[in-house]
């Protein structure tokens, strides 16, 4: 049994934005988040792609969106994302919307609660949006 | 890219005592992970160094540059300086050249890394293992 000592909050969730120019599946995110194919902590990092995969079926966290629109973003993440959106929507990329819980896992605990965005040529993550 | 297996780290209340030369570069780290330098991965892993060995202290300098006529000795500056034993003291000026307060850090990662065992485990390897002396 783990005792955890300290400060001790709820679970917390995060809603984030995933633009990508292949459709996404957990081993290209995994590919694209910068980890190689023979990493020690690959079951973790895998577990953490698999989890914001299933976090894009589940829909949003608060909100009650189900397609990713420019008007969408807008209201979850903000201007910045949406603009973002708008350029690599016509680039042909694929918009997905989701949220991670700060339950699942020690990787994916902290995707939830750390604030960042991702930019490479590739893929765009937006993940600001922390409740927490 | 070899593991290290000594005891390069040493835990004494909030201090880690370290050399660095032991614990090794974040670029070292990064290899030994197998995560790519500049990308979220690299970022993740690269923050947990620093938690841990970012903005060491060399409390050799530290000694000589201030404390020097009040004491005799770097043990003796350690001891009074730590609160620790002359034995401890010793120990560490043997090949222990720097100093983190962790009281001081913070991350989340860190604290989602310091409560999986197996990770945490990992981590300690890979810089050379972990002694507590607190």
């Amino acid at each position: 049994m783990k005792i955890r000592i300290g400060y001790v909050t709820n679970s917390s969730s995060t809603n984030f934005l995933i633009l990508s120019k292949k459709e996404l599946t957990a081993q290209y995110l995994y590919k694209k988040l910068g980890f190689k194919k023979n990493s020690p902590i690959k079951s973790v990092a895998m577990e953490m792609c698999e989890n914001i995969i299933d976090g894009t079926n589940n829909g949003l966290r608060y909100f009650n969106f189900d397609e990713v629109t420019y008007d969408n973003v807008k209201e979850v993440f903000g201007e910045k994302a949406a603009s973002r959106y708008l350029e690599y929507h016509k680039k042909g990329y694929w918009g997905y919307m989701g949220y991670t819980s700060s339950d699942e896992g020690t990787l994916t605990s902290f995707f939830t609660t750390d604030s960042f965005e991702i930019d490479n040529n590739d893929i765009y993550v937006y993940a600001r949006s922390c409740m927490w | 890219m070899k593991q290290r297996t000594s005891k390069a780290n040493l835990k004494f209340n909030n201090y880690l005592f370290f050399n660095v030369y032991e614990v090794g570069t974040k670029a070292r780290l990064l290899n030994l992970y197998k995560v790519k330098r500049n990308s979220y991965a690299g970022e993740v892993i690269g923050r947990i160094y620093d938690l841990y060995f970012g903005n060491p202290i060399n409390y050799r300098k530290e000694f000589r540059k201030y404390y020097k006529k009040e004491f005799d000795n770097c043990e003796q500056y350690l001891i009074c300086r730590f609160n620790m034993s002359e034995e401890l003291a010793q120990k560490i000026c043997r090949n222990k050249k720097y100093y983190v307060d962790l009281a001081w850090k913070g991350d989340q990662v860190g604290d989602y890394f310091s409560y999986d065992d197996e990770l945490k485990n990992q981590f300690w390897r890979f810089v050379g293992g972990l002694e507590y002396e607190d």
